[in-house]
C-alpha cells in the first residue's frame, strides 16, 4: 500500500506541478460563475436553480471527466515515453501498483476538483436562494424543488404477456398482414402501453401505486405529470383527478384545466391509509374539446413524496458523479498502459466522442426498430449487424454514458443512497479495477524500454 | 571476491532482436550473449555504443525480453518484482521525474522500498552529503546540470542498500572529480561485497574498478576475462628504476640489456595519470577557494552504505571527506567484506 500511496502522491505533484490544477481551477471558476450569466434562464428562480445544477456543474464535471480521462492516458505513456518507466520499473513496484497508484492519485485530484465545485454551486445557490430578486412566493414555490422527494410510479401489468395472449386468443384475420410475428407481438405491446397511459373522451383511466410502506413523513405528497392533447394546437385540457385507495377512490379529488407538454403538479395531502393499502389514482377526461389525454409513457405519471433535504440528495449526485469521474480516470490509464502516448491520447479522445454519443447510441440499441428502413419490412443481414453492434456498443458504453442524476437533483428528486453505493462500488472500484487488472497484465507483457522510433 | 564465489547473475545465449510495428526483425542488438557474474566481483560491460550493453543490462531488469537464451538474476528471473528490493540500477540517462526536489526524488524512490519514514529520512540525508547536492536538496531536478542529475541518479540506485547494482556508463557527464568519486564509491561498495555490473565506453574508468570485464561488438562478446588476463602481455617485460637513478645509469641499463638480448630496449620517462595529476591541481584550488561549482564538497561515502562496526561510534555525525590520496586507504579501513550468504 506503501508504493501505491507513493505513486498516488507523485501523479498529484505532477498535475500540481504542471499548473494542469491551476488551469482547470480558473476554467471550473469561469463555468460556474460565468455560465449562469451567459445562458438566458427563464427568469424564475426554478429556471435559475436549473441553470446552476443541471448546467453549471453539469459542464465542471464534464470538463473534469475530460481532463481526467486525458491526463489518465497521459500517466503511463508518458512515464513510458520519458524513460521515467525505467528506474519506476526496476524498483519492487508491480505493474498492478503502478495502475493502482496512479488511478489513485488522479482520483484524488478528481475528488478535490469535484468538491471546489460542488462547494462553488452550492455557494452561488444558497446566494440566489438570499437574493432580493424573489418574492417570499418563489422562495416557497422552490422549496418543492429543494427537498429531495421519492418517487413511485404506477404498476403496469405484463405488457409483453398480455400482447401475446391476445395476439393468440384473438388473431386479428380481417386484412391481410405481411408483419413478422414478432413486429405484430411488439406494435400491441406498444398499443398496450399507449392504451395504459391515455384518456379517451368523456372517459376514466386508472392507475394503481403500492402502498407508501416505511413513510414516516407526514408532508403531503405531489402528483407529476405531462401530457400531450390528441387535439393539436390545443393549449388547455379540462379534467378532474381522483386520489384514495380501491374502496374509496375519492379521498381526494381536484379539479383542473391543465397545460400539455409541461410539468403539472398538484399538492395531495397525505391520509393515513396510504400507507397500508395501494394507492388508487383516477382521472375523468371532461375535457369539453373532445381531446384524448396521452400521458408521457416513460416518466408521465409519478407521486412524489418528500424524503430527504437537498443538501443530503446533492451529496448523493456527488459521489455518484466522483463513481464516473473514477471510471472514467481508469479507462484513461488503462489506455495509457496499452498505447504509446499519442495514440493513447487518440483513444481518450474517441473514448470521449463516444461518451458523447452514448444516449444516442443506447437510444438506438433500445429502439431497434428504428434501425430498419420501415417496419413490416424483413430486416437484412446488414440491419441485423447493425442491431447486434448497437447493442454490443450500448452495453459497452453503459458504464461511460452520464445519468441524469443532475437532472433529477434539479427537479427535486431523490437519488437513492443504494444508488449512490451502487455506482460507487460497481462502477467507481469494481469495474475500474478490473480495468486495473486488464491494464496490469498487458503491461506485463509490454517491454518499457523499447527504443523510440 | 575470488573464483569460487557463487554466481549472482547467470546469462546463457542471450539473443535480441528488436522487431518492426509488423514484427519483422530490425535489429539484432544483442547475439548469443552468455557471462555470469560472482557475488562480490565488479564487472564490466565495455564496447563501443551500440555494441548491445545497455540493452543487455536492461533484459537483466526485465525491461526488455529476451528473444531467445535464459537469464537469472539472484537465482530469479529477471521479472521477478520482489527480486527487485535486492537491485539498484542507474540508467544511462538520469531519466527523474524533473518536477520533484532532489529530497523529494530520494524520498519517493525510498518509499517504494517500504522504507520507514526515520530511515527515509536519514538515508536521504546521507546520500545527499555523499554525493554533495545537500545544498541543492530543496531545488527541483529539472534545474540540475547533467552531473548533477547524474549524482541524484545514483543516490537513488543506493537509498535501498542494494546487493546487486546496475550502473550503466556512470560517470557520463560527470566532472572528472565526479568520475573519480564513483570509481571511489564502486570500490568502497565492492569492498562491502556487493556485486555491481556496470558499463562503459571509457576504458580507463572500467580498467580502475573492474574485476572482470566482457568486451561487446555488434551484440557478441569478444572478449571476456580479468583486466590482467585481458591486457598483461606475457612475453614482454617491463623494468621500473627507482627514484634516485640518473640517466647515465639508466642508459648503461639499457645497453647492458641490449648487449643481453640483443635488441635495445626502448628507454624513456614514465609519466604521471592525468586524471591523478587534474585531481592534485584541483584539491590545491579547492583550499585556495572554498566552492567552485553547483556541486558542494562531498562528505565520503554514506553512512548506511559503510560496514557497521564503523558507523555504529557515532552515525549521527557525518563523516569528513578524506583527502584524494587517501581515499583508498581511507576507505580501506572504513570497509569490511559481508561474508557470502
Amino acid at each position: 500500500m506503501n508504493r501505491i500511496l507513493a505513486i498516488a502522491l507523485l501523479s498529484l505533484r505532477s498535475a500540481v506541478r504542471s499548473r494542469m490544477v491551476a488551469v482547470l481551477m480558473c476554467l471550473l471558476v469561469g463555468i460556474m460563475a460565468l455560465l449562469p450569466w451567459v445562458i438566458k434562464g427563464d427568469g424564475t428562480i426554478s429556471g435559475t436553480i436549473h441553470l446552476l445544477l443541471s448546467y453549471s456543474l453539469g459542464l465542471a464535471t464534464t470538463v473534469i471527466a475530460m481532463a481526467l480521462l486525458w491526463a489518465g492516458s497521459f500517466a503511463v505513456s508518458a512515464e513510458i515515453q520519458d524513460k521515467t518507466i525505467q528506474t519506476l520499473a526496476t524498483k519492487p513496484v508491480s505493474r498492478f501498483h503502478l495502475w493502482a497508484g496512479k488511478w489513485l492519485g488522479l482520483n484524488l485530484l478528481g475528488f478535490l476538483l469535484l468538491a471546489f465545485c460542488g462547494i462553488v454551486t452550492y455557494a452561488l445557490l444558497q446566494a440566489q436562494l438570499r437574493s432580493d430578486r424573489w418574492t417570499p412566493d418563489d422562495l416557497a414555490t422552490v422549496q418543492r424543488q429543494l427537498t429531495a422527494h421519492a418517487e413511485f410510479r404506477p404498476d403496469q401489468p405484463d405488457f409483453e404477456a398480455q400482447a401475446r395472449h391476445e395476439l393468440v386468443a384473438t388473431p386479428d384475420r380481417t386484412r391481410p398482414d405481411d408483419r413478422s410475428p414478432a413486429e405484430r407481438l411488439q406494435q400491441r405491446r406498444q398499443t398496450l402501453i399507449a392504451e395504459f397511459y391515455s384518456v379517451r373522451p368523456l372517459n376514466r383511466n386508472q392507475w394503481t401505486f403500492s402502498p407508501l410502506r416505511g413513510q414516516t413523513e407526514d408532508r403531503p405528497l405531489i402528483l407529476r405529470y405531462r401530457f400531450t392533447s390528441s387535439v393539436i394546437g390545443q393549449d388547455a385540457v379540462s379534467g378532474r383527478w381522483l386520489i384514495g385507495t380501491a374502496e374509496k377512490p375519492d379521498q381526494f379529488t381536484h379539479t383542473i384545466t391543465h397545460t400539455p407538454r409541461v410539468w403539472n403538479e398538484i399538492t395531495v395531502p397525505r391520509h393515513p391509509d396510504w400507507s397500508a393499502k395501494p394507492i388508487v389514482v383516477t382521472y375523468l377526461n371532461e375535457d369539453p374539446g373532445g381531446a384524448t389525454l396521452l400521458l408521457d409513457m416513460d416518466q408521465g405519471l409519478t407521486l412524489l413524496a418528500p424524503a430527504d433535504p437537498f443538501a443530503v440528495n446533492y451529496l448523493r449526485v456527488l459521489l455518484v458523479k466522483f463513481a464516473q469521474l473514477s471510471f472514467l480516470t481508469a479507462l484513461g490509464i488503462t489506455a495509457g498502459c496499452l498505447f504509446s502516448l499519442p495514440v493513447a491520447a487518440l483513444v481518450s479522445m474517441y473514448i470521449l466522442l463516444l461518451v458523447q454519443l452514448g444516449s444516442y447510441i443506447q437510444g438506438m440499441a433500445t429502439n431497434e426498430f428504428s434501425l430498419t428502413s420501415a417496419a413490416g419490412i424483413e430486416r437484412t443481414t446488414i440491419d441485423l449487424a447493425l442491431i447486434a453492434i448497437y447493442k454490443g456498443l450500448a452495453f459497452l458504453l453503459s458504464p461511460l454514458v452520464p445519468g441524469d442524476e443532475l437532472t433529477r437533483l434539479a427537479n427535486g428528486l431523490l437519488v437513492t443512497w443504494w444508488s449512490a453505493l451502487r455506482h460507487l462500488t460497481l462502477q467507481g472500484l469494481l469495474m475500474a479495477l478490473l480495468l486495473g487488472a486488464f491494464a496490469s497484465y498487458a503491461l506485463n507483457r509490454r517491454e518499457l524500454a523499447l527504443p523510440q522510433s | 571476491m575470488n573464483d569460487s564465489s557463487p554466481a549472482l547473475v547467470e546469462v546463457q545465449h542471450l539473443s535480441k532482436v528488436f522487431r518492426d510495428f509488423w514484427r519483422r526483425p530490425k535489429v539484432q542488438a544483442v547475439d548469443d550473449v552468455s557471462f555470469s557474474i560472482r557475488r562480490g566481483e565488479v564487472f564490466g560491460l565495455l564496447g563501443p555504443n551500440g555494441s548491445g550493453k545497455s540493452t543487455t543490462i536492461k533484459m537483466l531488469l526485465g525491461l526488455l525480453f529476451p528473444t531467445r537464451g535464459t537469464i537469472q538474476v539472484l537465482g530469479r528471473s529477471p521479472r521477478d518484482v520482489q527480486n527487485k528490493r535486492r537491485i539498484g540500477y542507474l540508467p544511462e540517462e538520469s531519466y527523474l521525474y524533473s518536477y520533484l526536489t532532489s529530497w523529494e526524488t530520494l524520498d519517493f524512490y525510498g518509499r517504494l522500498f517500504d522504507l520507514g519514514p526515520a530511515e527515509r529520512r536519514a538515508r536521504i540525508d546521507q546520500l545527499l552529503d555523499m554525493i554533495g547536492l545537500r545544498h541543492a536538496r530543496n531545488r527541483v531536478v529539472g534545474e540540475f546540470s547533467k552531473g548533477m542529475a547524474r549524482r541524484i541518479g545514483l543516490a537513488q540506485a543506493l537509498i535501498n542498500d542494494p546487493d546487486f547494482i546496475i550502473l550503466d556508463e556512470p560517470t557520463s557527464g560527470l566532472d572528472p572529480i565526479g568520475c573519480r568519486q564513483i570509481k571511489d564509491l564502486i570500490l568502497t561498495l565492492a569492498r562491502r561485497g556487493k556485486t555491481i555490473l556496470m558499463t562503459s565506453h571509457l576504458l580507463a574508468d572500467v580498467e580502475d574498478v573492474c574485476d572482470r570485464v566482457a568486451i561487446l561488438y555488434n551484440g557478441r562478446v569478444q572478449a571476456q576475462g580479468t583486466i590482467d588476463e585481458l591486457l598483461q602481455e606475457a612475453e614482454r617485460f617491463r623494468l621500473t628504476l627507482p627514484h634516485g637513478v640518473t640517466r647515465a645509469q639508466a642508459e648503461h641499463l639499457a645497453a647492458e640489456a641490449a648487449r643481453l638480448t640483443g635488441i635495445p630496449p626502448e628507454l624513456d620517462h614514465p609519466r604521471r595519470d592525468l586524471e591523478q595529476f587534474f585531481l592534485q591541481v584541483v584539491e590545491k584550488a579547492r583550499a585556495a577557494a572554498s566552492s567552485s561549482s553547483g556541486v558542494g564538497s562531498d562528505q565520503g561515502v554514506a553512512t548506511y552504505l559503510r560496514p557497521a562496526e564503523t558507523t555504529a561510534s557515532n552515525p549521527s555525525t557525518p563523516p569528513t571527506a578524506p583527502p584524494p590520496e587517501d581515499v583508498d586507504k581511507a576507505l580501506a579501513s572504513l570497509v569490511r567484506r559481508d561474508p557470502p550468504e
